[in-house]
């Protein structure tokens, strides 16, 4: 018997490290921002130096031309530095993250997929970094050359990997918050229990403050789970019937009720940007409930003096 | 024997002129003139009087329904009070210090997502503006100091940094490939 509310003590735990865990990382993942932050700022000087260099009249052609390729030497090298931050940043959060028991597999085939990803992508920057510092044949064409590979590849392969990633992070991270919502929920409710039970109040008010956040709280959880599904189905390197299917589902229910969010032609691009469109969506959606709950939170707690008479 | 009438009459005047000695009579006049005055027949002000005089005089009643009076304002006063600043134990769930830094934290941890995703969603940075504005209110209650410091530089870096670094990236390398 005693070991039984043992066992049920740890559980009340569980909320408890899952704040934990989001307090915790949080500034390392403001570390990350501000790296790549300021490396962007340091790179857009440096192109305005760049751009002021191309417009002097004062500096002799020759020197100029020096001047300009050792310039462009230097920017392409940190602006490859830059993008192997964006990857490795991605990469530590999909690392860091715990997938979720249900689908777990398909979870896990969703994650090495991308890794696998950051990793060329890592390869490929090194090799971009050595045709830009170490090959002796070096010129300014070269360098414009590869700035333009680099952008080809960045946005066409590696870009989209990152962003899937993050967005992975971003639903498991709200499924999170939302634990810790919930938990907040029912502490309010054993409160407002107490205080319909011992009759401290006659006006409804609080009662229906207490339903409008249940509900938006579901709300917020079922977009989340919407997200978590849409990534499950299309986000999987291997597609069955049944996620085509899914995709073609989704596809036609929001044609028929929004003629906004759906492209016209069904090209692959097109179908891309209409499931990114959608994830974004449901995890905006998701997180806006949330801030919404806590935003009532706020009015009971404060208010509630006003409703005890 | 009976007493004749002229007997009688011999012996009261006798007892008629029974007086006392000039001698007598002037020491006692002395004696009674000096003797000190009753106490009570002179004005209150001129003499000292202690509290437990007073408890002992019939004042007593009234310092004992006036205490028990001010007691009983007292533990009203305290128990109204107490009530008010205790409620934080009596509703657990409705704590605003403890809900104000939840919904802090959460704040944060959101805009950190929104961020890296990139996601121009104005309606859900003006949210943000409203619960950021809500829950500064009830900052001055809040004792925790880490917290409050942490989450205000976390909120001040996130609004000035870029949120999509990559279109910024994308765009300067573009500059440099022409």
């Amino acid at each position: 018997m005693n070991y039984l509310l043992h066992y049920k003590k740890i559980w009340l735990l569980v909320p408890v490290f899952i704040y934990m865990s989001i307090a915790l990382t949080m500034p390392q993942a403001h570390a990350q921002q501000t790296t790549v932050t300021s490396q962007l700022t340091h790179i857009k000087d440096q192109v305005q130096q760049l751009f002021e260099l191309q417009d002097s009249t004062t500096i002799p052609e020759q020197q100029k031309e020096l001047q300009e390729f050792r310039l462009r030497q230097q920017i392409l090298t940190n602006i490859i530095t830059a993008a192997k931050q964006q990857v490795a940043d991605a990469r530590s959060r999909l690392q860091d993250a715990t997938l979720p028991q249900d689908n777990n597999e398909t979870w896990k085939n969703i994650r090495d997929t991308i890794l696998a990803g950051f990793d060329r992508a890592n390869e490929y920057y090194g090799y971009a970094y050595d045709r830009v510092n170490h090959d002796s044949s070096v010129t300014t064409a070269l360098l414009k050359n590869v700035a333009r590979d680099i952008e080809q590849e960045k946005t066409t392969v590696i870009d989209p990997l990152i962003k899937q990633a993050h967005t992975i992070v971003a639903a498991l991270t709200v499924q999170n918050m939302l634990q810790i919502g919930d938990d907040r929920l029912e502490k309010i409710r054993l409160d407002v229990q107490k205080i319909y039970e011992q009759k401290l109040t006659k006006s409804k008010a609080l009662q229906n403050l207490f339903d409008t956040a249940s509900s938006t709280l579901g709300q917020a959880h079922r977009a989340d789970q919407n997200a978590q599904e849409i990534i499950l189905h299309s986000y999987t390197p291997q597609p069955n019937a049944s996620d085509t299917q899914y995709i073609d589902d989704l596809y036609t229910n929001t044609a028929s009720s929004t003629a906004s969010t759906t492209p016209q032609d069904t090209t692959q691009e097109s179908r891309l940007s209409f499931i990114e469109k959608l994830l974004q969506k449901n995890i905006t959606d998701a997180i806006t409930g949330i801030k919404s709950v806590y935003d009532t939170f706020l009015e009971m707690s404060s208010n509630v003096k006003n409703y005890l008479k | 024997m009976k007493m004749k009438n002229d007997q009688l009459k011999g012996l009261l005047q006798e007892f008629r002129r029974i007086t006392p000695r000039a001698e007598f009579s002037r020491e006692s006049r002395t004696l009674i003139i000096a003797r000190k005055p009753n106490i009570s027949t002179i004005q209150p002000h001129t003499v000292s009087v202690t509290w437990a005089q007073r408890l002992r005089t019939g004042a007593f009643n009234t310092i004992r329904i006036g205490s028990f009076v001010a007691v009983a304002t007292a533990i009203i006063l305290i128990s109204f009070y107490a009530t008010r600043e205790l409620s934080p134990l009596l509703l657990p769930g409705l704590n605003t210090q403890r809900i104000t830094a939840e919904a802090q934290m959460l704040n944060s941890a959101m805009n950190i997502e929104l961020n890296n995703l990139g996601y121009f969603n104005t309606s859900s940075q003006e949210s943000t503006n409203a619960l950021e504005q809500l829950s500064q209110k009830q900052l001055n209650h809040l004792n925790d100091t880490i917290i409050k410091s942490e989450v205000k530089e976390l909120n001040q870096a996130v609004a000035s940094s870029t949120p999509t670094s990559s279109t910024d990236l994308n765009s300067l390398i573009q500059e440099l490939s022409k």
